[in-house]
C-alpha cells in the first residue's frame, strides 16, 4: 500500500519524525561528516599543519601506510587488544549486572557505584599505580607469586614484550568495566518486569527465564552496547600510553599510539598529519569492512541454523 | 526468605565485596596520594595511607588548577551540554527506533559509517565552523565545539531502546488525540529513564574532563576555560606534579560521583515501574 | 524528580564554595592599558615568570601582561590557530616545527635587534648565531639556557648509597661504571640496584646511549662532520649499547626499568633506589620534592682509554620572540627589554630554573650542584661546526624529512630491537647508517628541487677535531 504513495506524501506523512531529526541532521552533518571528510581531504596531502594545504600527494599517503609493516603490527596488536577485552569484558560485566539488577539485594546500589569508580580514576594516575601493582621491583602481584611459589624469579610483566599485552588487557577491562554495567543495567531495566512475573506464574526457572525473556529482549540493544566495545576497544589509547608508551620495542603499539607518534608528537620530528590522517582513514574503512564481513556471515550462520532446527 | 536464597545472597555479598575491594583500590590510592608529598608517593609503593594528613596539595591545586575561576565555567558547559545532548539523541533516537520512512536507514548508516571513522587528528574544520559562527572565544562556542558532533552511542541507546516499547501505549495515546511530541514528550521519553540517566552521566563526564576543546576554543580569553584544562597545569615537560594532579581529579571527581549516585537510582526503576504507574 | 532539589542544593553549595574562595578579579582595568599576550609552555617556570611580570607592570602600570601556558603537544597548531584568527600573542616561544629562517619568511616574527639593545651585552657570546637565530643582521630570538648545560647530560649519584657501600667517590670509567652498579647492587640485596634508566621512553634511550657514547669519538645525532654524512658504525654507538646491556646482564640495573620512564627512574634514585642515572639538568628542578635526597652530579664516566671526543654544542637557539603583528610594538619592546635583562634572568636562576645565558646572572646560582654541572659542562664539550653559518638555507632542509615517506629506523629503534629480541646490534647500526645517509641524501635533492642552494658539502668540514672548539674560517 504504502509503496503507491508519491515520495513527497510520504514525507509529509513522516513531517514530524523528519522535524525530529533535523538538529541532530543539521549539527552531525556540520560538527561530525564535514571534519572526517576534511580528515579524508587531507589524508591526499602532505601537510605539517602549519603551511597552506598544497602539496597534493595522490594515494601516496595510503600506499605507505600499507607498506609499513609497523602499522600493520599496531593493527594486529589492536585487534588482539579488542579480541582480549570484548568477549570477556561483556560477559562479566552482564553477569554483573544481572545481580544488581535485583531490586533484593542489599547494597546493590554502593556496589554499582563502587564497580564504576575505574571509569573515573584519572588514566595517568592509573599508569603509576600499575606500575606499582605489576612492577618487578616489589610489585603486588610478584610478591604474591612469589610467596605463593608459583614462580621463582620476579617476572618483568610490563617490559617485557610477552606479557604486557596480556596486562594491558587486564587492565582495560578493568577500567572499562562500568561502562558496559551501566549500559546492560539500562538495557535490562528496558525489559518489563511483568514478563518475569508472568514466566514465574508459569513456573518458570530463572535460568527459562533468562533464556526466554531476557535474551531476546535484550538481543536489539546488545547489538549495540557490543558495537560500541568493540569500536571502543579498536581505538584504545590512552591506556596504552600510559601502560608502556607502546613498548617494549613497539610490542604493544596499537594503531592509536601509532598515528599519535605521527600526528602530534615531536619524537619523530615534524608532524605529518597526511600521513596520519591516511593511515586513520584506511584503519576506520578496514575495521569496518570488517564489521560488515563478520556482520553478514554471522546472519548467514544465523539462517542457515534456523533452517537446520526447522 | 528461604534458607537456601539467604545463603546465595550471603556469597553474592562476599563475592561482590572482595571484587569491589580490588576494583576501588587505585581510586583509594589516587584519593590518598593527595594528602602525601611526592616522596611519600614514590616510597610507599602500594601504601594507602598517608603518615599524616597534609592538605597542602589541595590547596596547591586549587590555586593552580584556576578551580575558583574555571569550576563555574565547567558546570555551565556541562550542564548545558547535558541538556543539549539529551534533547538530540533522544527525539532523533525516538523518531529512527519507532517509525519508519523515507531515508531513515540512510541516516543509521551514515552514523554507524561515522563511528568508524577518524575525527580527524587536526581541530582546523571545526575551528573554522565555530569561527564562521563567531562564536569563538564563548562558552557557547566551546558547548558546540563539544556535543554538536551528537552522539553517536546516545541515538544507538535511544533507538534501541525506544524500539522496545509496546506499541498499545502510544495507540491509547493516539485516540486520546494526543500530538506526536505530546506523545514523545509525557508518554515515551518517561519510559526511557534509564537511557536518559546513561547517556547523561556519559556526557557529563567527558564534558567535565574535556581538556582539548574548551583549551582551543577560549585561547584569546583564558578566563573561560574549564576544570580539564586545569588539570593539564600539572604536566610540565620533565616535570610531572604528580600529588598535585591526585588532590585536583580528587576534588574535580567530586561532581561526576555526585551526579552519578544522583541518576543510578534510574537504573533500577526504568520501564517496570513507568508501566505499572 | 524528588531529588532535584538536593542536587541543585549541592550544586549550590559548591557554588558558595568556589565564589567566596575566587580571587579579587585581576582585570580591573584603569582605562588606558595596553595588553600585552605572552605564551609559552613553560609549566616550570609559570611561577617565577609570573612573578616578575607583576613586578614588571607595577613599574609599567600602562602596562598588563596576560601570560598564557599552553601546555599541550598542540602548542604549534594553536599558535597557528591564533594566527588565522588574528589573535596572535605578542610575545611567544618558538614554535618547535618551524625554524627562525622559516618564521621570518612566513612574515611572523619582529626583529629584536633594536629592543634588545645594550642588554646583548649580557648573554654569553655564543648565545647569538647567524643563521641560526640572527638572520640578515637581526637579532630573532634570544636563548635562556645555557647552552653547554643543556647538551651535557651528566651523571648523577646516590651519595647515602654510595657511602653504604663504602665508595667514596663517582665512577670515572667504564671498568669503575660496571664494577661500582655490580657493588652496590650486591649490597642492596633486592633493596636497591646499581643504574637505573626510564626504559619506556625513547628519548631515554636515546639520552643515555649518547652520553655513554657522546665522549668516545660518536658524533651527536649520529652526523659526522669530520666525514659530512651520518655513521652510526662508529665503536663508540656499540660499546655504549654494549656497556648497557652489560650492566643488565651483571643484575645491577633497577628490575622493570623497561617499564619506567624518565620521570618515574628519577623518583627510584631519589628515593635510595638505585644509585647512578644519566640525566638532564631538569632533573635537579624535580629532585627539590625530595628534602631526604642525597646527591652529586659527576661526569658520564670515560672509556677505559680516556676521551676521543667531547660534546659538540652550537650556541644561539631561542625560544622567545616577538610577533610582527603586535599593534603597540613599543610597549611590546619594553617587555622584550625585561627578558633580556639581567633582573629577570637572576629572578630566573635565583628562583632555580637552571643556568642561564648570562654569565653574571649566573653568580646567583644557589644549588652547589647547578655549579658542579656547569664546571662539567665547560669541560666536557665543545663548539661543533655550524653548517648554518656557510649556508643559511640549509635551514630549510630539515622541512623535507616529512616529505620522505615515514621510518621507524632511528638508533633508539635499533637498540630496543637488539635489547629485546637478541638482534644483531652492529648490523642494525649498519644498516641504520645506510639508511639515514640515503633519506639526508633525498632530502636535500628535495630541498634543491624547490629552489634552495644547498649541497652535501655544506655538511662535510674535514679540519674539524672532536676534542677541541671548531675555530674553522670560511674561505
Amino acid at each position: 500500500m504504502e509503496n503507491n504513495k508519491s515520495l513527497g506524501k510520504q514525507i509529509w506523512k513522516n513531517r514530524w519524525n523528519y522535524l525530529f531529526l533535523a538538529p541532530t541532521i543539521i549539527l552531525f552533518t556540520m560538527f561530525t561528516i564535514y571534519p572526517v571528510i576534511a580528515s579524508w581531504v587531507i589524508s591526499f596531502y602532505n601537510w605539517n599543519g602549519m603551511e597552506p594545504l598544497n602539496d597534493f600527494v595522490g594515494a601516496s599517503n595510503f600506499i605507505k601506510v600499507a607498506t609499513d609493516p609497523g602499522f600493520w603490527k599496531a593493527f594486529k596488536n589492536s585487534f588482539i587488544y579488542m579480541l582480549g577485552v570484548v568477549p570477556i569484558q561483556l560477559s562479566l560485566s552482564l553477569i554483573a549486572a544481572i545481580f544488581l539488577n535485583n531490586p533484593k539485594l542489599k547494597g546493590s546500589t554502593v556496589y554499582r557505584t563502587l564497580l564504576f569508580l575505574p571509569v573515573v580514576t584519572t588514566t595517568a594516575v592509573v599508569g603509576i599505580i600499575m606500575a606499582f601493582i605489576f612492577g618487578t621491583y616489589n610489585g603486588v602481584i610478584n610478591e604474591l607469586l612469589l610467596a605463593t611459589r608459583l614462580i621463582k624469579q620476579p617476572v618483568n610483566w610490563l617490559g617485557s614484550a610477552n606479557t604486557a599485552m596480556a596486562i594491558i588487557i587486564t587492565v582495560g577491562i578493568w577500567k572499562t568495566f562500568g561502562y558496559n554495567l551501566i549500559y546492560w543495567l539500562a538495557g535490562l531495566q528496558s525489559i518489563p518486569g511483568e514478563l518475569y512475573e508472568a514466566a514465574k506464574v508459569d513456573g518458570a526457572s530463572s535460568r527459562q527465564q533468562f533464556r526466554y525473556i531476557t535474551v531476546p529482549l535484550l538481543k536489539p540493544i546488545a547489538i549495540i552496547i557490543i558495537l560500541l566495545a568493540i569500536i571502543g576497544s579498536l581505538n584504545v589509547f590512552d591506556l596504552v600510553k600510559v601502560m608502556t608508551g607502546g613498548g617494549p620495542a613497539y610490542a604493544t603499539d596499537v594503531v592509536a599510539t601509532y598515528i599519535y607518534r605521527y600526528a602530534f608528537s615531536t619524537e619523530k620530528g615534524i608532524p605529518r598529519l597526511g600521513f596520519a590522517s591516511a593511515a586513520g582513514v584506511f584503519y576506520g574503512v578496514t575495521t569496518m569492512l570488517i564489521a560488515i564481513i563478520q556482520g553478514a556471515l554471522m546472519k548467514n550462520a544465523n539462517r542457515e541454523r534456523a533452517d537446520y532446527q526447522l | 526468605m528461604n534458607k537456601q536464597s539467604r545463603y546465595y545472597e550471603k556469597i553474592t555479598h562476599i563475592i561482590f565485596t572482595i571484587i569491589c575491594f580490588a576494583w576501588v583500590y587505585p581510586f583509594l590510592w589516587m584519593v590518598f596520594t593527595s594528602f602525601k608529598t611526592e616522596e611519600e608517593m614514590f616510597a610507599g609503593g602500594l601504601h594507602l595511607l598517608p603518615s599524616h594528613f597534609n592538605f597542602g596539595n589541595f590547596i596547591r591545586a586549587w590555586e593552580q588548577a584556576n578551580f575558583s575561576i574555571y569550576f563555574w565555567n565547567t558546570v555551565i558547559v556541562t550542564v548545558v551540554g547535558v541538556l543539549i545532548t539529551i534533547f538530540l539523541t533522544s527525539t532523533s533516537g525516538y523518531t529512527l527506533g519507532r517509525y519508519n520512512f523515507p531515508g531513515k536507514k540512510f541516516f543509521i548508516g551514515t552514523v554507524m559509517v561515522m563511528m568508524f571513522m577518524p575525527k580527524g587528528y587536526t581541530i582546523i574544520p571545526t575551528f573554522e565552523l565555530i569561527r564562521q559562527l563567531g562564536l569563538l572565544d564563548s562558552l557557547a562556542g566551546v558547548i558546540l565545539a563539544q556535543v554538536g558532533g551528537v552522539n553517536a552511542m546516545g541515538v544507538l541507546l535511544f533507538m534501541g531502546a525506544f524500539s522496545q516499547i509496546p506499541k498499545e501505549l502510544e495507540e491509547v495515546a493516539k485516540l486520546d488525540g494526543a500530538s506526536y511530541p505530546r506523545i514523545f514528550w509525557q508518554i515515551m521519553l518517561p519510559m526511557v529513564k534509564p537511557i536518559i540517566a546513561t547517556v547523561s552521566i556519559f556526557q557529563f563526564m567527558s564534558s567535565w574532563n574535556d581538556f582539548f576543546t574548551p583549551l582551543v576554543f577560549t585561547l584569546g580569553k583564558p578566563n573561560l576555560r574549564t576544570l580539564g584544562v586545569g588539570m593539564y597545569s600539572f604536566i610540565g615537560e620533565h616535570s610531572t606534579d604528580w600529588v598535585g594532579m591526585a588532590a585536583a581529579a580528587s576534588i574535580s571527581l567530586i561532581p561526576i560521583i555526585i551526579v552519578y549516585m544522583c541518576l543510578q537510582r534510574y537504573f533500577i526503576e526504568g520501564i517496570a515501574g513507568a508501566v505499572k504507574g | 524528580m524528588k531529588k532535584w532539589p538536593w542536587i541543585i542544593g549541592i550544586l549550590v553549595a559548591l557554588l558558595v564554595v568556589v565564589v567566596t574562595t575566587r580571587k579579587p578579579d585581576r582585570q580591573v582595568a584603569t582605562g588606558e592599558q595596553i595588553v600585552v599576550k605572552v605564551w609559552d609552555w613553560g609549566v616550570s617556570q609559570q611561577k617565577i615568570y609570573e612573578e616578575q611580570f607583576a613586578k614588571f607592570m607595577e613599574k609599567n602600570p600602562d602596562l598588563k601582561i596576560e601570560h598564557q601556558v599552553i601546555q599541550s603537544g598542540q602548542y604549534d597548531n594553536l599558535l597557528q590557530l591564533a594566527h588565522k584568527n588574528n589573535n596572535v600573542p605578542d610575545i611567544f616561544w618558538q614554535p618547535g616545527s618551524l625554524k627562525v629562517v622559516e618564521l621570518v619568511e612566513m612574515g611572523w616574527i619582529e626583529p629584536l635587534t633594536e629592543y634588545i639593545g645594550k642588554n646583548k651585552d649580557n648573554f654569553a657570546p655564543n648565545s647569538f648565531v647567524s643563521g641560526n637565530n640572527v638572520i640578515g643582521g637581526e637579532i630573532y630570538t634570544f636563548p635562556d639556557m645555557e647552552p653547554r648545560t643543556g647538551v651535557y647530560t651528566p651523571l648523577y649519584w646516590n651519595k647515602k648509597l654510595f657511602k653504604q657501600v663504602g665508595l667514596e667517590g663517582p665512577p670515572k670509567n667504564w671498568t669503575e661504571l660496571r664494577e661500582y652498579a655490580r657493588k652496590i647492587t650486591k649490597a642492596g640485596k633486592g633493596k636497591f640496584y646499581g643504574f637505573i634508566l626510564g626504559g619506556k621512553e625513547d628519548f631515554c634511550w636515546d639520552m643515555n646511549i649518547t652520553a655513554l657514547a657522546g665522549e668516545n669519538g660518536a658524533p651527536t645525532g649520529g652526523l659526522d662532520y669530520q666525514q659530512g654524512k651520518y655513521d652510526y658504525n662508529k665503536p663508540a654507538f656499540i660499546e655504549a649499547y654494549k656497556i648497557l646491556k652489560a650492566l643488565e646482564q651483571d643484575g645491577s640495573i633497577f628490575p622493570g626499568f623497561m617499564a619506567l620512564d624518565d620521570e618515574q627512574a628519577r623518583a627510584y634514585f631519589a628515593t635510595d633506589r638505585a644509585a647512578m642515572v644519566i640525566g638532564g639538568i631538569w632533573n635537579i628542578g624535580g629532585w627539590k620534592k625530595y628534602p631526604n635526597i642525597e646527591y652529586a652530579v659527576a661526569p658520564i664516566p670515560l672509556p677505559d682509554e680516556g676521551p676521543r671526543s667531547k660534546r659538540g654544542y652550537g650556541g644561539g637557539g631561542g625560544p622567545w620572540m616577538m610577533s610582527s603583528k603586535s599593534k603597540n610594538k613599543e610597549a611590546v619592546g619594553r617587555v622584550i627589554a625585561f627578558l633580556t635583562s639581567l633582573e629577570f634572568t637572576q629572578a630566573c636562576v635565583e628562583g632555580g630554573l637552571g643556568i642561564s645565558c648570562m654569565p653574571k646572572a649566573n653568580e646567583a646560582i644557589q644549588d652547589p650542584r647547578l655549579r658542579e654541572l656547569l664546571e662539567i659542562a665547560e669541560q666536557r664539550t665543545i663548539i661543533r661546526p655550524e653548517p648554518l653559518l656557510r649556508n643559511m638555507e640549509l635551514a630549510y632542509v630539515n622541512r623535507y624529512e616529512s616529505k620522505l615517506p615515514p621510518t621507524k629506523t632511528s638508533l633508539v629503534s635499533v637498540v630496543l630491537e637488539a635489547w629485546t629480541t637478541k638482534g644483531d646490534i652492529v648490523k642494525g647500526l649498519r644498516e641504520l647508517t645506510v639508511e639515514a645517509n640515503k633519506r639526508f641524501g633525498e632530502m636535500i635533492k628535495l630541498a634543491r628541487k624547490d629552489g634552495h642552494k644547498v649541497k652535501l658539502e655544506d655538511y662535510h668540514f674535514p679540519d674539524f677535531n672532536p676534542l677541541t672548539d671548531y675555530q674553522g674560517t670560511e674561505k
